[in-house]
């Protein structure tokens, strides 16, 4: 997943580098809302989660 | 690791056979060889489609790869073409470059074989596939539409509708019950929680199709006199995160903080959470509308529209600005606050076609508030003669008619497709959670189904019949061990339910086995 936020970061950078820095930095706020959404979604832990991969480490030991 | 490689290599694929399409495509419409460019546009994704198909009928595990490798030989024989031709890509259209780039990455990441070929059609059906490839549409319109200020190119014109009927039935066909696969192991990226977009892609595509067609209908006619739209890749690039926003993000957001909560009773209820969707769907939607605006206008985000003084009539101070400013405010209260308010009234998975409908409702009508706050907001054009919106039929009946018609096609999608996306989705998670339960963990299985059972047994009765006949689906669909460790699981959670709840899951199976809800 790091290598999204990796990916993310690089096309920002291009982005900005080069359009305009007004325009660029239009650009980095959507795409830092996108790795906030991505964080979000793929690592905050979740209670569903959480718990589940307790009950898996319950399980296997 | 073979994941990652396995992504790059097919993202590459995608890049490069993209490039050589658009090039080809773009030299045939500068050529004039109108028809033979729309060939080639509708050439790749339609022969893609047909390989993928003619593989899923086929016995064998290399075959599955048939439409990647038809992909490769349409590449090679678009780049010939181009040579041939005496003509290469230009040096300096970065957005471009980027933009495809983009678009590859997510052909590559929704069609890789994440659980291997053998299955490959019982996960990634031919029909999801078509709706795939045929996304990249948007290359064949920057390939027609000019990119120059004041080259109405109108001899082009019916070519427009042309690249807008394919995008339309792309979308419309992903409403069908046979886009959405079967349960297969090997999918999961959290726990009970599958990496499937054939259970998101339709619902979202007919939804982001809908609105570009309206918007973009719209557009075309409220012009005075006919006139093209033309294209900026900047605004595309806009876009795409405006619709990487609405689709895999927001649906995964859906899946991880609400489905799979729900379907456990664990949460996930309530207007708080409605609240965060509705705010999700709202930002998204803001991007992408502005980065189509300045795609179809030619312009570059943040450079052009709203930011110099003639487009942006709040600066002007004019009517459109107190127009705008009143559509984005209504829009808001639609699209967030009433559709949050009427979604925690139903019963998920149960709702009535009306309920249905009416939901789709307020998504249309809170959409097209926005469309007019951003047509006013940034003073566009068509605006800056009337002062607000008004529509020409005398003066350009064909702009008039031919935006109508596209208008039309894509509320349909919206407002009678889209519902039927949606339920197919549902009905398909459902039935495929059975399968990530009976192959879970046993002390995770009975975890699960546990609460599943209690979360049923809590349900109104409508929406338990709807959601046991679903499961009871799923689960004859599962291989006869994995069948028979369910029910004997789920026999010994029936057990130690009080009688009232074992009365009421019994009621529910009964119905489901005798053909009811």
């Amino acid at each position: 997943m790091w290598l999204l936020f990796l990916l993310l970061a690089v096309i920002a950078l291009a982005i900005i580098l080069y359009l305009p820095l007004g325009a660029g930095l239009g650009y980095l706020v959507v795409i830092t809302w996108i790795a906030l959404m991505l964080y979000l979604v793929f690592y905050r832990e979740d209670a569903v989660s959480q718990t589940l991969e307790k009950r898996v480490k319950e399980v296997k030991p | 690791m073979p994941f990652l490689a396995g992504v790059t290599l097919l993202w590459l694929l995608f890049w490069s056979g993209f490039i050589a399409w658009w090039w080809l495509m773009s030299l045939l419409f500068q050529r004039g060889d109108y028809a033979l460019a729309v060939a080639v546009a509708y050439a790749l994704p339609t022969v893609y489609t047909l390989a993928a198909w003619l593989a899923s009928r086929v016995r064998g595990y290399y075959i599955k790869l048939l439409h990647f490798a038809t992909f490769a030989v349409l590449a090679l024989a678009f780049a010939v073409a181009l040579v041939s031709l005496g003509k290469s890509p230009p040096q300096n259209d970065f957005s471009a470059y980027l933009s495809v780039a983009l678009i590859a990455f997510v052909m590559a990441l929704m069609q890789y074989p994440k659980a291997g070929l053998k299955q490959y059609e019982a996960y990634k059906t031919s029909l999801f596939i078509g709706g795939v490839i045929f996304m990249p549409l948007f290359i064949y319109f920057a390939a027609m539409l000019p990119n120059v200020p004041h080259t109405p190119a109108l001899d082009k014109a019916w070519l427009f509708p042309v690249g807008m009927l394919g995008f339309w039935l792309s979308g419309a066909w992903l409403a069908s019950r046979a886009t959405q696969g079967g349960y297969v192991p090997g999918l999961e990226i959290r726990p009970l929680m599958p990496f499937r977009p054939d259970f998101m892609l339709p619902g979202g595509v007919t939804f982001v199709k809908g609105i570009i067609m309206m918007g973009v209908g719209l557009m075309l006619a409220i012009h005075p006199m006919l006139g093209m739209p033309m294209w900026n890749w900047w605004g595309f690039v806009l876009a795409f995160w405006g619709i990487i926003t609405i689709v895999p993000l927001r649906g995964m957001y859906k899946m991880v903080k609400g489905k799979r909560v729900r379907m456990l009773g664990m949460g996930g209820t309530g207007f708080q959470a409605e609240l965060a969707k509705g705010l999700i769907l709202f930002l998204g939607l803001n991007i992408m509308l502005y980065g189509f605006v300045n795609a179809f206008m030619g312009a570059t985000p943040f450079l052009e529209l709203g930011v110099k003084r003639e487009f942006n009539s709040l600066w002007l101070g004019n009517l459109a600005g107190a127009i705008g400013v009143a559509a984005f405010v209504l829009s808001f209260a639609v699209l967030v606050l009433w559709r949050g308010w009427y979604k925690v009234r139903l019963l998920e998975g149960a709702e009535t076609w009306g309920q249905m409908l009416n939901k789709q409702f307020l998504l249309y009508v809170g959409s097209l508030l926005l469309l007019v706050a951003y047509m006013h907001l940034l003073n566009l054009p068509p605006i800056q003669g009337a002062g607000y919106m008004a529509f020409y039929p005398g003066d350009n009946p064909v702009g008039f008619w031919v935006g109508i018609g596209l208008f039309v096609a894509g509320s349909a999608l919206i407002l009678v497709l889209r519902p039927l996306a949606l339920r197919n989705e549902f009905e398909a998670l459902v039935m495929t959670m059975v399968g990530m339960i009976s192959d879970a963990e046993e002390g995770v299985r009975r975890w699960a189904m546990e609460h599943r059972i209690g979360a049923l047994t809590a349900m109104p009765v409508a929406q338990r019949d709807r959601q046991v006949k679903l499961m009871m689906a799923g689960l004859g669909r599962l291989p006869q061990e994995k069948r028979e460790v369910m029910v004997k699981t789920q026999m010994e959670i029936l057990s130690e339910l009080s009688s009232e709840q074992r009365r009421r899951m019994m009621a529910s199976m009964d119905k489901a086995m005798l053909g009811g809800a």
